[in-house]
């Protein structure tokens, strides 16, 4: 276990390796495209100075976005169940358009109706995240093992001899405690894939609708047309995705999945 | 008085008539097997006693709380042996009672193994936390649903003991779905043996009083054992 992880490790770092060399390969050749080192030292620059807050401000509003599109997602999942008429209303109308609207046209359309600011980025992200939530559980649902469920409802029906019908929050135990273990496996691949767009949003949504963030830091370097400045941003954000992805959500994953032998 | 009185009930799906007519009663402390061949609708009518599906006509009525043990374990996987015993007190909104659970694994032999997971434990061990969810409420009558088919003779005859034992000393009567004549013979006080689908009753066969597990092998149960075969073989 302990060498196939040091293993992974020397492999991921060789292919690092052979990227880097691949880009200073191009770099080379095309004089305009910095190389790694340079990079590299432009990023470190960047976070001796006021980089940070810009970097906390962007990781605060993924983390926001995330919660906020989750909780409605699983919302809105679990009451199209219930009421068939909303998830045919979703299906046909509020998927389509989040799904055929790129995050630039969401971003000025925003912009115009709420103007520049926090509410204007958290929301044009929650829209673009919240239909992986919706279609997440909803699919969680529709493969929920009956036979557990049914195991489930035996229990008050050997109880309550009186009731002919399961009541509302005998229900609720059983999406609670039975339902919601089948569900999580399909919230957690809607959240790693939510996460990976989140970067990409915010960072459309920051560069017009923001006034701070990495997304205005990028904006800056592009209206100075400093590629340099605008090869490490994006590095930045890259490495923003893949540290959030192996701290947090792989380690999540582990941990609702640790019972599989 | 722990009692099921299942009267003319009827079950279809659709144009399939799964049950036609079928009756029968479990006294107090009965231990009833229901045998008849595999897919006959011995499941559908344990969930109609159950209360999880309803029958198409006729009435079953049941004096006393019940527990079920399925075919499959039924386990949430995601959740340790202990865990899983939490289960039915969470979903009727009880407190959980931490020292029954303890005494229930106690009983079925696990004790040690409540912090697996059920896919680390054996089929027979899964049925046996199975078991003891089902007793947690410490039911009036337990409802089984062939729970021990798959597993080799020896466990099978183990947790056939279990259940003897428990329904011996908690005084509970006890509906044995299987198709086994031998598991029948061993544990029952009396054999409902059913026909194929449509499921009607074929013979009620009331077994001698004395100490179980018989041994369906014994000179003694051979003549009920034949009767029970030949009823059986009817079917096919």
């Amino acid at each position: 276990m302990y060498n196939t992880k040091i293993h992974s490790i020397v492999i991921r770092f060789f292919f690092f390796l052979f990227f880097c060399l691949i880009w200073q390969g191009v770099a080379y050749y095309l004089s305009a495209v910095p190389g790694p080192f340079e990079i590299f030292v432009d990023i470190i620059f960047l976070l001796r100075h006021d980089i940070i807050f810009n970097i906390l401000i962007s990781i605060w509003r993924v983390f926001v976005a995330l919660v906020i599109s989750l909780a409605f997602g699983l919302f809105l999942g679990l009451l199209s169940a219930q009421v068939p008429l909303l998830g045919l209303f979703l299906s046909t109308i509020f998927t389509p358009i989040i799904e055929a609207l790129p995050p630039l046209a969401w971003t000025i359309i925003c912009i115009f109706i709420l103007g520049i600011g926090e509410t204007s980025v958290l929301f044009i992200v929650c829209v673009i995240l919240i239909q992986f939530f919706i279609v997440s559980t909803i699919e969680g649902l529709k493969n929920i093992d009956k036979n557990l469920v049914e195991m489930a409802q035996s229990f008050p029906l050997g109880q309550w001899l009186t009731l002919d019908k399961i009541n509302f929050a005998t229900r609720v135990n059983i999406l609670r405690y039975v339902e919601s273990g089948m569900i999580i496996p399909y919230i957690l691949i809607a959240t790693r894939l939510a996460y990976g767009v989140a970067w990409k949003v915010i960072v459309v949504a920051e560069m017009f609708g923001a006034s701070e963030g990495v997304g205005y830091l990028l904006n800056q370097a592009y209206s100075t047309l400093s590629i340099k400045r605008l090869i490490s941003l994006s590095t930045l954000v890259v490495l923003l995705f893949i540290l959030g992805d192996c701290v947090v959500l792989k380690n999540i994953n582990k941990r609702f999945k640790k019972w599989r032998v | 008085m722990a009692s099921i009185n299942v009267k003319s009930v009827f079950k279809h799906f659709g144009n399939l008539d799964v049950i036609k007519d079928l009756s029968f009663n479990i006294q107090n402390k009965e231990i009833v097997c229901l045998l008849g061949p595999s897919g006959c609708g011995k499941t559908t009518l344990l969930k109609i006693v159950a209360r999880l599906i309803a029958p198409s006509s006729g009435t079953v009525s049941i004096a006393g709380t019940f527990g079920i043990v399925f075919q499959e374990p039924r386990l949430l996987d995601w959740l340790t042996v202990e865990k899983n015993l939490e289960i039915p007190y969470l979903v009727c909104g009880k407190k959980v009672n931490g020292e029954r659970i303890k005494r229930m694994l106690k009983i079925v032999k696990l004790n040690e193994f409540k912090k697996f997971y059920p896919l680390a434990l054996s089929i027979g061990m899964q049925q046996r936390v199975a078991l003891a969810r089902a007793l947690l409420f410490d039911p009036d009558i337990l409802l089984l649903d062939e729970p021990f088919r798959g597993l080799d003779v020896k466990i099978r005859e183990s947790l056939e003991d279990d259940i003897l034992l428990l329904s011996q000393s908690g005084r509970k009567s006890v509906l044995f779905v299987t198709h086994s004549i031998e598991e029948a013979i061993r544990v029952a006080d009396k054999v409902v043996v059913v026909s194929r689908r449509p499921m009607k009753v074929l013979n009620t066969i009331q077994m001698p009083l004395g100490t179980k597990p018989r041994n369906a092998y014994s000179t003694k149960f051979l003549p009920f054992g034949k009767q029970i075969y030949d009823c059986f073989y009817q079917t096919y």
